[in-house]
């Protein structure tokens, strides 16, 4: 029994989105999958990533990790403390997405199970990491229990899920890597358009040192008010027309554009902009995808567009990056 | 000694779209695809399935029965070419485990070769009673979006074990064939879609059928009433209605609409919900006829005409042997048919465009929903293969 879910990203509007203004979001080729294997022994024992099987928990023991990250999460909404705090490690949001859907669902465990996470999305990149991972085990879970793939039902579970990671979600992750493809999305509306056919690679810069909160809130500060988000505005807009008309000369002026408007709200850092200054005298166009970062020198992904990989620009500022696709399908089981 | 299929199993892709949805995006009537081309989905294969895994998957069953063993033929037949040099039955043969001792080789005539796969293992099997030949067709049907072909997409393979005193049809040793050199489809090495005038390639069809039963008929002595049922090569299925109208025309045979019913209908079950599968599709056709006909075939005979553009046309026939039934797939045809994924148009679309990169660059491909066999990505310019079997 085995779910796969997409990673995302965000290639026009990150921030703007916040004001009201649209952002373009594409699921990629990059994955977590959740497989669920019943084991004789009772209780549920999660296998995640560099951390070997766990011990079995039981039902019990989950309810109550369920209940303390639900009183946490209220205190976090009367601001009594910070999202981080929520959860108390990382495995925690995995072993609050199976009972709570297993609670949603109204099903007992007969036998025991081990839930085995793997996945290929870098984490704390704004890649989407958190989404797919409670996607794909969300889904694992119902078809493992035989419940018909409702695909709102399976977004409100998400979303449940996501709010304990990071605080009041947008809705664009799991949206995004439940249904697959590319979506414009505004106001909490999403709406289905092409994946983008030009060709594309992402650049891991390093995980930025500061959060998305804490992002969005310096970038409030200073920029909460300004005419800015029009422009950001106007360019998404041109970018949903230039993938529709699959117009890559268009599509690389407006990578540009946005990478320049990014710029100016002091989310890139100064040694990606040079690096991103390099790929445009290469030839090619670039940008962060995500938050960004207002302090550091790492910026999370960027974006390349280019008619082959900046191999020799990102050796020279010790960048990884490797081709990124869209994955047209979401969420599913294989 | 009767020689013939022995084995037959078919597979599609898990994912199709329905041509209503196709209809509704092209703002034409569904009935159009429905009525019109009597055609209603078409399969889509997932972006980590191609010809290998769809021939590879669809012999599977054949494997796990432990029915490849005294394969010492393998014959792969397709028109959706994945190398200039190397066989696509290679990469299969490694997936299905064959030992060694097997001459392997892929042939291409647009949807004709699978039936000159049949032919040439039965000469190897007449040669050498005590071994066994695999013949796999296997092909995406694949038209430009918004085109006239479009509706006629689709995907899949059928794996045909080719044995003396096959369980389920003897092939007779009569046949028919007729090759011209026309352009009525064709696919450049440098596109990933088909060239075809439809309108002149069913007048071509037409004329390979005709010329096709002429020689079958002197040779055999047979006539058209003399068959109980008829499979065509279906690249949709109004086309084979069409040719069997127009062959019992030429040889002035009276049908009605309900013999025509009885003749072709169970032989185009599978391929109005499949779409075209090029090499495969006639033996789709046959698969469905045997799977899906109440009534016991036994010792009927069966008329075949294989059709690829190009062209090749071959008349050829088959008597269904006792028992047959007991070694069908039928039941797991209809469970694979029945869990299909629908996909919304935006889908169908990405999917097309998707395709296998071509830059040269290194790819892990996610997976989708596939057969036991699925095509993992791309490393130093080869493709990679994976087996989900022992998952």
């Amino acid at each position: 029994m085995k779910a796969v879910a997409p990673g995302k990203l965000i290639l026009s509007g990150e921030h703007a989105v916040v004001y009201g203004k649209p952002a373009i979001a594409m699921a990629i080729d990059r994955s977590a999958v959740f497989e669920l294997t019943p084991k004789e022994e009772q209780g549920v024992a999660f296998d995640l990533p560099g951390t070997g099987v766990s011990e079995s928990h039981t039902v019990m023991a989950l309810r109550d990790l369920k209940r303390r990250a639900e009183k946490k999460y209220r205190e976090f909404l009367k601001g009594d403390v910070g999202i981080g705090y929520v959860l108390g490690a990382p495995a925690d949001l995995f072993r609050f997405t199976f009972i709570h859907t297993m609670d949603g669902l109204h099903r007992t465990l007969d036998s025991g199970l081990v839930m085995k996470l793997r996945s290929s999305i870098p984490v704390g990149c704004g890649m989407g990491s958190s989404a797919a991972t409670v996607l794909s085990e969300i889904r694992a879970i119902g078809h493992y229990f035989r419940v018909d793939f409702k695909p709102d039902w399976y977004y409100e579970y998400s979303l449940e899920a996501e709010k304990l990671q990071h605080g009041r979600p947008s809705g664009v992750d799991s949206y995004i890597s439940l249904h697959g493809g590319c979506a414009r999305f505004q106001n909490g509306v999403a709406s289905s358009i092409a994946l983008p056919r030009t060709q594309m690679f992402m650049v891991q810069t390093g995980v930025p040192a500061t959060s998305t909160g804490e992002c969005v809130m310096d970038v409030e500060k200073q920029f909460g008010n300004s005419g800015i988000w029009s422009e950001f505005e106007a360019v998404t807009n041109e970018f949903e027309q230039a993938i529709r008309s699959n117009n890559t000369q268009k599509l690389h002026w407006l990578v540009r554009e946005n990478n320049r408007l990014l710029s100016a709200i002091g989310v890139v850092p100064e040694k990606v902009q040079r690096f991103i200054a390099e790929v445009e005298a290469w030839g090619g166009s670039a940008k962060i995808c995500g938050a960004g970062s207002v302090a550091g020198e790492c910026g999370g992904v960027v974006l390349v567009i280019a008619d082959e990989m900046p191999r020799g620009i990102c050796e020279k500022y010790g960048y990884a990056v490797s081709p990124v696709r869209g994955d047209p399908l979401g969420t599913r089981i294989v | 000694m009767k020689i013939g299929i022995d084995r037959i199993s078919f597979y599609t892709s898990h994912y199709f779209v329905d041509l209503k949805t196709l209809a509704e995006a092209r703002k034409v009537d569904a009935d159009k695809y429905y009525v019109g081309i009597g055609q209603e989905k078409m399969g889509i294969p997932a972006p980590d399935e191609d010809v290998v895994t769809l021939g590879a998957s669809a012999a599977y069953p054949l494997m796990k029965e432990g029915e490849l063993e005294e394969v010492e033929l393998l014959l792969f037949a397709t028109e959706t070419g994945i190398d200039q040099s190397k066989a696509a039955g290679v990469y299969v043969h490694g997936l299905l485990e064959l030992g060694p001792r097997c001459r392997t080789v892929e042939l291409k005539q647009a949807c004709y070769s699978g039936t000159a796969a049949i032919q040439m293992a039965l000469g190897f099997v007449a040669r050498n009673p005590a071994k066994k030949a695999l013949v796999i067709t296997s092909d995406v049907a694949r038209y430009e979006l918004g085109s006239p072909g479009e509706a006629t997409q689709g995907c899949g393979s059928v794996a045909m074990l080719i044995s003396a005193d096959p369980r389920i049809l003897a092939i007779d040793p009569e046949a028919g064939y007729y090759t011209e050199d026309v352009m009525d489809f064709w696919r450049p090495n440098y596109r990933s879609e088909a060239l075809v005038d439809g309108k002149y390639s069913t007048m071509v069809y037409i004329h390979a059928l005709i010329e096709s039963w002429k020689q079958y008929a002197e040779e055999s002595g047979r006539e058209l009433t003399d068959f109980d049922r008829f499979c065509y090569h279906i690249p949709f299925t109004k086309m084979a209605e069409k040719a069997h109208q127009k062959l019992c025309r030429k040889c002035r045979v009276k049908t009605s609409r309900e013999d025509m019913q009885h003749l072709l209908e169970e032989s185009l079950r599978y391929s109005r919900i499949t779409g075209n599968c090029y090499s495969g599709s006639m033996y789709v056709g046959l698969t469905s006829l045997l799977e899906t006909g109440e009534e016991d075939l036994t010792g009927k005979r069966i008329g075949l005409y294989s059709y690829g553009s190009g062209c090749v046309g071959e008349f050829y026939s088959g008597v269904v042997q006792p028992g047959y039934r007991d070694v069908l797939f039928g039941d797991q045809h209809a469970k694979m048919l029945a869990e299909r994924t629908e996909l919304t148009y935006q889908q169908y679309e990405d999917i097309f465009h998707y395709g296998v990169p071509t830059d040269g660059g290194d790819y892990i491909f996610p997976q989708y929903k596939t057969g036991p066999f699925r095509f993992s990505g791309i490393s130093q310019h080869k493709r990679e293969y994976e087996s989900l079997v022992d998952e």
